[in-house]
């Protein structure tokens, strides 16, 4: 997953280990909401502006972050869902999901520290 | 003293030059060395100079750091206290030749409450409508009724004064208990495509395809499962999908009770093949429903109806299609649309609409041809221009010579999405 130019984190007290990125996708897409152990998931995503959300977009979720601007509008009136909460800076993002157990986010390799897990993403194309 | 004492003296006492310069030597050697304890002393104290500072500012850290989970405790208190709020506002221009008049409309002006909590979802949407409801309904009342009635719905039909009418579209409520299994009470949109996108600013036409109301209800109030299977297929996914649902029969006035014990069923299956490089979608699904529904009346016919629809996304190609057929007492009808459309940019989309209906109870054959542009600068907003023909189908059942008359239109719309 490091040489995506990523890192997918969670909470520390989260058992996943690894996601295949079809389930990722699912994740921040909204469409699977619990984690295996019960737990509602909650994804942080980064400020549409971020190039570090595009290259996630693009690589995980297959669309531009526009895109999934049309996706989140059509999910609002028809599911009712909003998208992702956003945070600014991965020390903003580390500090959120180190505090919510569900969370789950993504931040650049060295960005990592010791208060979160690291979930290896199988397939990535 | 003797003369050689000194000499003596000088030779056995003073050190010679060789000896001088070792002396130097070592203490060069021996201030070389002092230097090298100074500048690690002089290290070891900006160490502790830093380690005080860092001892300093780790209570500002502390202290900010309080402040940041004060912060994200209060993003999560609001998370989960939060009703999502959305909703969409449509206007719209249409001018069709040769015998109605161009009309200005605030076409749908909708609020969408959503909430979740936990593995429940409740959603409700409010609709204020200053067209009728059902537009195609009271079109339906138009060419199946004489008389004053017919005159009674023409005229609610050319009702463009802007009053309209609230409808709740939506609400209910959604138990997630996982990916393979959600059960929907209430009242819902029915789970064909274009219903489930029928909002203005997911679609590119202002208009509905034509045949759609008259084939599977646009809503259902009852009970919908649903779920689906998905299995990793490299960087995609394979995926079936399934909703099956029992509700009120489909007829006016349905929300508040249906006295019949023979209630509408309804089922639909979905596949989602795995995708890679340019292919970006392909969605096929098929539909069924059984029940009753009301066409003149209050008296309630059995009316069966099957579909299959596709969307598929090639690059910067989109191609989204519906087929259903439906009888009710022995009188069959039917009707579809192929929409081909292609991203011209970022912002800009064109789009081609083929579509049509056959509908003996409803005296109608007409197939109608769209082309449009819609720009949209955010996903938010949406401008879309259209212009389309109809063509009145040569059939037996068609009764009125009004008709077959073929006819053009354009429309405009701006719509916001909030």
């Amino acid at each position: 997953m490091q040489d995506a130019g990523f890192a997918v984190i969670v909470n520390k007290a989260n058992p996943v280990k690894t996601l295949a990125v079809a389930e990722l996708r699912r994740i921040f897409m909204k469409q699977t909401r619990m984690w295996p152990h019960a737990e509602s998931i909650v994804p942080v995503d980064w400020d549409a502006t971020s190039p570090n959300r595009e290259a996630f977009s693009r690589r995980v979720l297959a669309r531009s972050v526009r895109e999934m601007g049309d996706y989140w509008v059509q999910q609002s009136v028809t599911q009712g869902l909003a998208p992702p909460s956003t945070q600014r800076s991965a020390r903003a993002l580390l500090r959120f999901i180190a505090s919510v157990p569900g969370a789950i986010g993504y931040v650049p390799p060295g960005d990592v520290d010791d208060t979160v897990s690291v979930v290896k993403v199988t397939g990535l194309p | 003293m003797k003369k050689w004492a000194l000499p003596l003296a000088l030779l056995l006492f003073a050190n010679p030059a060789w000896a001088q310069q070792d002396e130097l030597a070592k203490l060069r050697t021996e201030i070389t060395a002092q230097q090298a304890v100074m500048s690690r002393l002089l290290a070891r104290i900006d160490a502790l100079e830093k380690k005080l500072s860092e001892t300093a500012t780790k209570e500002e850290l502390e202290d900010e750091a309080k402040t940041q989970q004060d912060s994200v405790d209060s993003v999560r208190q609001s998370l989960a206290s939060r009703v999502n709020i959305s909703g969409y506002s449509n206007f719209r221009y249409v001018h069709e030749e040769p015998e109605r008049p161009s009309a200005f409309q605030l076409d749908h002006l909708g609020l969408i409450f959503g909430k979740q909590l936990g593995k429940f979802n409740f959603v409700a949407e409010l609709e204020l409508s200053n067209v009728p409801h059902h537009a195609e309904s009271a079109e339906e009342h138009d060419e199946g009724e004489e008389g004053e009635e017919a005159e009674e719905h023409a005229e609610e039909a050319a009702d463009i004064s802007g009053e309209g009418q609230v409808a709740v579209e939506n609400a209910w409520m959604e138990y997630n208990h996982n990916q393979y299994l959600s059960v929907r009470l209430g009242k819902q949109l029915s789970p064909q495509y274009w219903w489930q996108h029928r909002y203005p600013n997911l679609t590119y036409s202002t208009t509905l395809p034509i045949y759609l109301r008259e084939l599977f209800p646009p809503e259902l109030i009852g009970a919908m499962v649903r779920g689906q299977i998905t299995r990793p297929v490299g960087s995609s996914e394979f995926g079936i999908g399934y909703s099956a649902y029992v509700s009120n029969n489909n007829f006016e006035g349905n929300s508040q009770a249906d006295l019949r014990n023979g209630k509408a069923v309804g089922g639909r299956v979905q596949v989602r093949f795995p995708v890679s490089g340019i292919f970006r979608r392909l969605d096929v699904a098929a539909d069924i429903y059984r029940g009753q529904t009301a066409h003149e009346g209050t008296e309630l016919e059995e009316d069966n109806v099957e579909g299959f629809e596709g969307q598929l996304e090639v690059s910067r190609f989109m191609l989204n299609g519906e087929y259903a057929r439906g009888e009710s007492e022995g009188v069959k009808r039917k009707g579809f649309y192929l929409q081909p459309a292609i991203q011209l940019h970022p912002d800009w989309v064109g789009f081609y609409r083929v579509e049509q209906l056959e509908s003996p109870r409803l005296q109608r054959a007409e197939r109608r041809h769209l082309a449009g542009l819609n720009y949209r600068p955010f996903a938010q907003v949406a401008l879309k221009g259209e212009w389309y023909r109809s063509l009145p189908l040569e059939r037996s059942f068609i009764e009125h010579e009004e008709e077959r008359q073929k006819f053009n239109g354009f429309a405009l719309a701006a719509v916001f999405f909030f």
